[in-house]
């Protein structure tokens, strides 16, 4: 058989970069913490809100919902490889750690359960990050270990 | 491959160079979408390949996924649940170190699916029986019989081409 593949092996691996999957992972989260910001201000506005601002908000929060929703998908299906699990989990750390002292310079700022919960939530993100973290590199040390034995 | 899994993208590269060409003709030899099944088995390999616990089982883990790869696709073609299925008894083998690789690849194609695909693995792709089974899902033994068939099949069908037994 003389045949030979259709395709290089560089195909294999192409669009699978580095910098590509940290832009995904940061548009990803700043979506994410962005909308649940942006949904939070407008839960705890004191005063209905006009019309046109409800839809700029709900527009905002759906564009926000959408870019997590796509590099959350796009991510799930590219291969993350100890040292890209550890660049996620930090920033996912940094991220969730920013929404949760806006959530609660809003929860100080305008008291209310809609605030409180969200503070909650967001901590709760908080330590997920750090579990996700930890475990992260944990196993990138155990590979290292495993490079080398001695 | 541990330096892959830790994200080294030189190694990563050194390690799809290295089994490109071998995954692509195991897949051609079972189907002739081969560049589409390949692309798929490696999507699914590199998916999972951070979490491969073992690193040394790489080539049966690979062969596994691809072959997985190839039974979607034949699944699809021709809406058949399992033509790898058939069980023989043990036996001799009087062809073991008769035939090269060439003549080998040369005569497979006229073989049934489960013994092209079995003398690709264990002739063609180096693997041992233990790996074979592995990747068949099959007992070690089912994979020597199915061995032993397909050496027959092969030899029939080459003295038939006109090589001499």
């Amino acid at each position: 058989m003389t045949e030979r593949p259709g395709f290089p092996p560089e195909a294999v691996l192409r669009g699978l970069s580095l910098r590509r999957r940290i832009l995904l992972a940061l548009a990803g989260l700043a979506g994410g913490c962005g909308a649940a910001l942006l949904l939070l201000l407008w839960l705890t506005e004191p005063d209905p809100l006009p019309l046109r601002t409800r839809v700029a908000f709900g527009g905002l929060v759906a564009v926000g919902v959408s870019w997590a929703a796509y590099a959350a998908g796009t991510l799930a299906r590219m291969p993350l490889f100890a040292a890209d699990r550890v660049i996620a989990a930090w920033l996912a750390l940094i991220f969730t750690t920013a929404t949760t002292a806006a959530s609660l310079a809003v929860a100080i700022t305008r008291p209310s359960p809609a605030a409180g919960a969200a503070t909650v939530i967001a901590l709760g993100t908080v330590l997920a990050a750090g579990t996700l973290l930890r475990r992260a590199r944990r196993r990138r040390a155990a590979l290292l270990a495993r490079l080398s034995p001695d | 491959m541990v330096r892959a899994q830790l994200g080294d993208r030189r190694a990563l590269a050194e390690l799809v160079g290295h089994w490109h060409e071998p995954l692509w003709r195991y897949v051609r030899r079972m189907t002739p979408n081969a560049d589409d099944v390949t692309q798929q088995a490696w999507a699914a390999a590199l998916g999972s390949l951070p979490r491969l616990r073992e690193p040394e089982r790489f080539a049966p883990w690979l062969f596994t996924i691809a072959r997985r790869a190839v039974m979607n696709q034949l699944r699809q073609g021709y809406g058949s649940p399992d033509p790898l299925e058939s069980d023989l008894p043990d036996g001799r083998d009087p062809l073991a170190g008769v035939l090269d690789r060439a003549q080998i690849a040369e005569g497979l194609d006229g073989l049934p699916p489960p013994e092209r695909e079995v003398i690709e693995l264990f002739h063609l792709q180096d693997l041992s029986l233990q790996e074979c089974a592995e990747i068949l899902a099959v007992p070690v033994g089912t994979v020597k019989s199915r061995l032993h068939r397909a050496r027959r099949l092969l030899r029939d069908h080459l003295i038939a081409k006109g090589y001499a037994s």
